[in-house]
C-alpha cells in the first residue's frame, strides 16, 4: 500500500517545489538524512559486532551472561505480551462496543504509557511496591519480593507495552461496527461464540500486528526495566541493559554483538509488518 | 406470530426516539414502517430485535413477553441494510451460521445443514454461489445471502433494516417484487424498515407511518394515501399542494378556481388550508381561465404543470397523464381553467369531513 503510495506525493511535492530540481534536492535531502541518522549506525552495529570475525561474534553472543539476559528478556515478553494482548481485547471491545461515561478518558489514560518517559514509569513502580513505597510494608510482611526481581520487570514491561494492542484494535473495530456481532446475536450465538467465530476472525491480523509491536517493544525496553532490575548480572538484567553493561565494561565486541541480536529482533519485526500491512484491510489509519 | 407492542418508549439521553408506540400485528403480515430517518422506525425494529431495549412499554409476541428474552432467544431473523455478511466465511458458512451455533445436543447433523443451506440459497437464486466468499458478490447478491442467512434460523419474525437501501435503482425495483414473493411463498411474519415511499407501497400489506417519535397513521398503501390522517402523512407521502380556500356553508370557494366538485362538509365556516394531490387537479387550455401556466415538467407517466392561481402564494402543481395531455395544446403562457377533482382538510373539520364521507361510503354501498 504505502509502497504504490509512494510516488504520488512525491510528484506532489515536486510541483509544490515549482520544479524538477526543487524536488531532486527534497528527495536527496532525505535520503542523506536517511543514511546519516538511521541506515549508518545500524550498518555499524553489525560492522562492529562481526569487525573481529565470526568466532569472536559467537562467542561474545554464548557468553553465559549475555545468554542468561536472552533467557530473561525471552520471558519476559512470553509474560508481558499476553497480559497486554488480554488487556487490549477487552479494551477495545468495551470502547468499540459500548457507550459509558468516562469512555474519552479512558482512551486517553490508555495512551499514556506512549507519553510517559520510560524511567517515570519505573519510579513510579517503585514508589508503590519498593520497600519504601506504598505496599512495600505489606509486601515485605509476606516475604514477597517484586522490585528488583523479575515480577517489577514484567511490570513495567506491561505497563510500557500496554497502548500497542488497543492502539490497532480500536480503529479497527470502530470501523467495522457491531452489525456483524448483532446479526450473530440474533441468529443464536453466544457470546463466546460471537468472539470466536464472527470478532476475532475480523480483528485478526490487527491484533497480530500489535502482538508484534508489543513484543518487539517488551524486548527492547531499557529505560523503565532499568530503574526496577536491580542490574544483577547474570539474574536480573534484560538483554539492553546487558547491551549496556557491556559497553561500560569496555567490551565493545561483546556490547556490540549483543546489540545485533536487539537489532535484528527489530529488522525481523520490520519485515513481518510489512508483509502484515499489506493483509490489514483499509482502516483510514494513515502511517502510524 | 401476532405481535402487540403497547406504550412503547426509548429516549437516548434527551432525545425521545420513541414516545409511546402502540402497534399490532397480526402473523403473516409483511408490514412497512415508513419514515424520515431520524423518526424512530429503525429503533422500533432493533427493539423487536432484542438489539436495543426499551424505558418504558411492552412487547408481546403470542402473548409472550419479549422483552425478558435475549436477542438469542427470539428467533427474529434481523437483515441489516449494509448485509453484515462474515466476510471470513464463505456464503454457505454465512447461511449455515444460525444453524452451526446451536448447542451440540439440538444441532442438526453437518449433511442434514448443508441441505438446508442448499436448499436456501436455491430459495433466493443464489444456488450456485455457495463456495465464494461475500467480497466476490454484488450488492444484490449479498442482500439475498443475508436473507438466506435469516431465513436459516427458521425465524418467527422476519426483520428487515432498510433491506434495499444500500442498492442501485434497478435492482432495487427488481428486489422489491421477489421480496414481496417470497413472502408469499413462506408466509413468515415480516417488518421492514424503509424511507422510500414507493419501497413502501410496493411490498407492503399495511404500512406504518412515523414522524418524530410517533405512529401517524397505520394502514393499507391506499388508505394511506387516498385518506390521510394528518398533514404530517399527507405532505410525507409527497406532492401536495396546500391551497388557500374559503368554506361557506359546507361549500368549499377557493379563487379563480372551480371548486364544485368537492365533497359538502358540515359546518365549519372560514378559511381553511385544502390538502389537494397533483393527479387530482384537471386543467384546460380556456382564454377566459384566470390560472396560467408558469412551468411545464414532463415525466414519464404524466406531464406536471405548475399554474398560477390569484390570491395563492404558491403555483399549483398538476399532474396530466401523457395521454390525457396530448391534444389539450398547453404550455407555458396558457391561460387555463382549473377544476378541483377532490381534496381534503385537517383539523376540526376533517373529523366532520371523514365522518361524511364514511357516510357517504355506506350509502353507497
Amino acid at each position: 500500500m504505502a509502497v504504490i503510495d509512494m510516488p504520488a506525493p512525491a510528484e506532489r511535492a515536486a510541483r509544490a517545489a515549482g520544479s524538477p530540481a526543487g524536488a531532486r534536492i527534497l528527495i536527496g535531502i532525505a535520503v542523506v538524512l536517511t543514511l546519516a541518522f538511521i541506515v549508518v549506525p545500524v550498518v555499524v552495529i553489525f560492522a562492529q559486532a562481526f569487525a573481529r570475525g565470526l568466532a569472536p561474534y559467537l562467542a561474545s553472543v554464548t557468553e553465559r551472561d549475555t545468554l542468561r539476559a536472552v533467557g530473561l528478556t525471552v520471558l519476559v515478553a512470553l509474560l508481558a505480551v499476553p497480559v497486554n494482548v488480554a488487556f487490549g481485547l477487552v479494551a477495545a471491545w468495551a470502547i468499540t462496543k459500548f457507550e459509558f461515561r468516562g469512555k474519552k478518558f479512558l482512551l486517553t489514560a490508555i495512551e499514556l504509557p506512549f507519553s510517559i518517559s520510560p524511567i517515570v514509569a519505573g519510579v513510579a513502580y517503585i514508589l508503590v511496591y519498593g520497600s519504601n513505597g506504598l505496599l512495600g510494608p505489606f509486601l515485605e510482611a509476606n516475604d514477597l519480593r517484586i522490585m528488583f526481581a523479575l515480577p517489577g520487570i514484567v511490570l513495567v514491561t506491561i505497563f510500557v507495552t500496554s497502548p500497542f494492542v488497543v492502539r490497532e484494535l480500536v480503529p479497527l473495530m470502530q470501523v467495522q461496527g457491531s452489525d456483524q456481532e448483532e446479526v450473530a446475536a440474533t441468529l443464536g450465538a453466544s457470546g463466546l461464540q460471537i468472539f470466536w467465530r464472527v470478532t476475532l476472525p475480523n480483528i485478526r491480523w490487527a491484533l497480530f500486528y500489535g502482538v508484534v509491536l508489543c513484543t518487539a517493544r517488551a524486548i527492547g525496553e531499557f529505560g523503565a526495566v532499568s530503574v526496577v532490575s536491580g542490574h544483577v548480572r547474570g539474574e536480573t538484567n534484560t538483554l539492553p541493559l546487558q547491551v549496556e553493561l557491556l559497553y561500560h565494561d569496555y567490551n565493545a565486541a561483546g556490547a556490540f554483538a549483543a546489540a545485533s541480536t536487539l537489532t535484528l529482533i527489530a529488522l525481523a519485526t520490520l519485515a513481518i509488518r510489512a508483509v502484515i500491512e499489506r493483509r490489514l484491510p483499509r482502516t483510514g489509519r494513515v502511517g502510524h | 406470530m401476532s405481535i402487540e407492542i403497547q406504550g412503547l418508549a426509548r429516549q437516548f439521553g434527551d432525545v425521545r426516539v420513541l414516545r409511546g408506540i402502540d402497534l399490532s400485528i397480526p402473523k403473516g403480515e409483511l408490514l412497512a414502517l415508513l419514515g424520515a430517518s431520524g423518526s424512530g422506525k429503525t429503533t422500533l425494529l432493533r427493539i423487536l430485535a432484542g438489539l436495543d431495549w426499551p424505558n418504558a412499554g411492552s412487547v408481546r409476541v403470542d402473548g409472550q413477553d419479549w422483552l425478558a428474552l435475549d436477542a438469542q432467544r427470539r428467533r427474529a431473523g434481523f437483515v441489516f441494510q449494509y448485509y453484515a455478511l462474515f466476510p471470513h466465511l464463505t456464503v454457505a458458512d454465512n447461511v449455515a451460521f444460525g444453524l452451526t451455533v446451536l448447542p451440540r445436543r439440538i444441532r442438526p447433523p453437518a449433511a442434514e445443514i448443508a441441505r438446508k443451506v442448499a436448499t436456501l440459497l436455491d430459495l433466493v437464486q443464489m444456488g450456485d454461489y455457495g463456495r465464494r466468499f461475500p467480497a466476490q458478490l454484488s450488492g444484490g447478491q449479498r442482500q439475498r445471502v443475508a436473507l438466506a442467512r435469516a431465513l436459516a434460523i427458521d425465524p418467527d419474525v422476519l426483520l428487515l433494516d432498510e433491506p434495499f437501501g444500500a442498492l442501485d435503482a434497478a435492482i432495487r425495483k427488481d428486489l422489491r417484487g421477489w421480496l414481496r414473493g417470497l413472502h408469499r411463498k413462506l408466509g413468515t411474519t415480516t417488518i421492514f424498515v424503509t424511507h422510500d415511499q414507493d419501497e413502501a407501497f410496493e411490498i407492503a400489506d399495511r404500512i406504518v407511518v412515523f414522524g418524530e417519535g410517533r405512529i401517524e397513521q397505520v394502514g393499507t398503501p391506499d388508505d394511506i394515501y387516498e385518506r390521510p390522517a394528518s398533514p404530517f402523512v399527507a405532505r410525507f407521502l409527497g406532492g401536495v399542494n396546500e391551497i388557500a380556500a374559503d368554506l361557506r356553508q359546507g361549500r368549499f370557494r377557493v379563487a379563480g378556481a372551480d371548486a364544485s366538485a368537492l365533497e359538502r362538509q358540515v359546518g365549519g365556516d372560514g378559511a381553511v388550508t385544502l390538502f389537494v394531490r397533483p393527479h387530482e387537479i384537471d386543467i384546460a387550455a380556456d382564454g377566459a381561465g384566470e390560472g396560467t401556466i408558469t412551468a411545464v415538467v414532463p415525466g414519464s407517466v404524466s406531464i406536471r404543470y405548475r399554474v398560477s392561481l390569484p390570491r395563492q402564494a404558491q403555483p399549483v402543481e398538476v399532474d396530466l397523464p401523457r395521454e390525457a395531455a396530448r391534444g389539450r395544446d398547453l404550455s407555458a403562457g396558457t391561460r387555463v381553467r382549473v377544476t378541483l377533482l377532490r381534496g381534503r382538510i385537517f383539523g376540526q373539520a376533517a373529523r366532520t369531513a371523514s365522518l361524511a364521507e364514511q357516510s357517504l361510503a355506506a350509502s353507497a354501498l
